[in-house]
């Protein structure tokens, strides 16, 4: 191709030369301007796509480093909301149970007994009631059998009064009959001294009676008092405490239910946050399409470059030569919107420079470097972070 | 305490009213000779119309419930209703005899 080259007529460039050419000539010389413009394109095409090879690597990277972010902080999330699951959990089961002397009891079984001894505590009350009332009525009968012998008592006294009178009419009627009577003075006189005993025992017997009396009615005073201690307030109590207690388990029930559901929540979110994790894995399918499409544009490059070259061989042209190249150039350029990507293809497309793109992080925060083309300059930037 | 007395079929009602206190330990006397010495088999105390009831007050109707007993009879509590009817229930009485409404 070369040796065919060397051997082709210097070409007309100016055009009046290629007025002054026959017909057959200018048709020629026309294919052979499109050619050296279509190689002067391919030349501007070959370094554009060199330039979007390292835009999609740039773009690609970008979003792997901005996945690689959220997955950790989705992680983060993850275990943060799992732990709190835990921690709910710990709460839960602490809230159902209470501590007695280094003994976890369930709440509802502490209610139970407290319950239980409360029945217990009330059936002694009715019993102590019940007994309470068992000696009253035991007293009034002894103070009933006691009002008899009383009453028997004063009838022995009684007897014992007419006894002595009647004594007493013996021994009138003994001193009337003179000394026949003798003797039955005598036995007057006895009957007079046994009455007088029988008196003073009954007499004897009415004090004791007395002392017994009077312990009864102490007594009754004093069963009077405890008995009549009302209870009734103690009794209605337990009411109180069962619906206090019923309340309290009535509320942590409550309580554990609405924490339960917190601790659920949250385990939702960790499902939820793991799923997100594993949608993120859209990036490394989206590297590896992107890795095939700058692949296939290195091949359309490389083959691009390859024809170029050959019909650079062929006919002695250099893209160097289109005229139109500078605005094609000028024309992609100012396409980029992005300050710092403008600025990378820049230097690509005009000093065909294949600098390693820098880092999302370092070029969002200003332009390029000193030697960038003027235009890059313009104030029509739009920054999207 | 007032207490009447009623025979019904072949019951002995008696009805109490106002209030069962300890107080009244000596009318509730004349109750339980009246329950013991009917010699019927069913006795009943018609609490409907008695307002309160104190502990001391249980605690008769207890010895009421074991004099019974203790004559082959049963005791039926009936009718009590607010205050009367709490203490009972408190008190576990339908585990010993027989409460009615």
């Amino acid at each position: 191709m070369s040796s065919q080259a060397a051997e082709l007529e210097p070409l007309p460039e100016t055009a009046a030369e290629i007025e002054d050419l026959p017909v057959a000539a200018q048709d020629a010389s026309a294919e052979r301007d499109l050619l050296r413009r279509w190689l002067g394109l391919s030349a501007v095409q070959e370094r554009a796509l060199t330039a979007l090879c390292g835009e999609i690597t740039v773009a690609s990277d970008l979003v792997e480093g901005s996945v690689s972010d959220l997955t950790d902080n989705f992680n983060n999330l993850a275990g943060l909301a799992r732990s709190n699951a835990e921690q709910i959990g710990r709460v839960v089961e602490s809230a159902r149970t209470i501590e007695v002397d280094g003994e976890r009891i369930d709440l509802s079984e502490a209610v139970c007994f407290l319950e239980e001894v409360l029945g217990d505590v009330v059936a002694k009350i009715l019993q102590l009631s019940k007994h309470g009332m068992s000696m009253v009525y035991a007293l009034d009968d002894v103070t009933s059998d006691v009002r008899v012998a009383e009453q028997t008592i004063a009838g022995i006294e009684k007897i014992n009064k007419q006894t002595n009178i009647l004594a007493m009419n013996a021994k009138i009627e003994a001193i009337r009959a003179g000394e026949a009577g003798a003797g039955f003075s005598v036995v007057a006189d006895e009957m007079r001294e046994l009455s007088g005993m029988v008196n003073k025992l009954a007499l004897e017997i009415r004090e004791h009676m007395s002392v017994v009396t009077k312990g009864i009615v102490d007594s009754q005073k004093e069963l009077r008092n405890v008995a009549a201690i009302d209870l009734s307030t103690t009794i209605e109590s337990k009411d109180r405490v069962e619906l206090m207690t019923k309340g309290l388990v009535r509320q942590n029930e409550e309580f554990n239910a609405t924490v339960g559901a917190s601790a659920e929540s949250s385990a939702e979110v960790a499902k939820w946050i793991s799923g997100l994790i594993t949608k993120l894995q859209f990036q490394d399918r989206t590297k590896q399409r992107l890795e095939n499409i700058i692949g296939i544009i290195e091949i359309l490059k490389n083959a691009d470059s390859k024809l170029c070259e050959e019909a650079k061989a062929a006919t002695g042209l250099s893209d160097a030569d289109d005229l139109n190249r500078q605005a094609w150039l000028e024309h992609i350029i100012s396409e980029c919107h992005l300050g710092e990507m403008r600025e990378r293809f820049a230097r690509t497309i005009l000093l065909g420079e294949e600098s390693e793109p820098e880092s999302p992080q370092e070029t969002a925060s200003g332009e390029g470097g000193g030697e960038s083309p003027a235009f890059l300059d313009s104030t029509e930037d739009i920054e999207l972070f | 305490m007032k207490a009447t007395t009623n025979i019904q079929q072949d019951c002995i009602v008696v009805s109490l009213s106002e209030r069962l206190m300890f107080s009244d330990h000596e009318e509730f006397r004349q109750v339980l000779n009246a329950l013991v010495e009917s010699d019927m088999n069913c006795c009943v105390l018609d609490l409907h119309d008695l307002l309160s009831v104190d502990s001391a007050g249980l605690g008769m109707l207890v010895i009421a419930h074991e004099e019974c007993q203790s004559a082959n009879a049963n005791l039926v509590i009936r009718g009590a209703n607010g205050q009367v009817r709490r203490m009972l229930e408190l008190g576990r009485f339908d585990s010993i005899l027989r409460i009615e409404s």
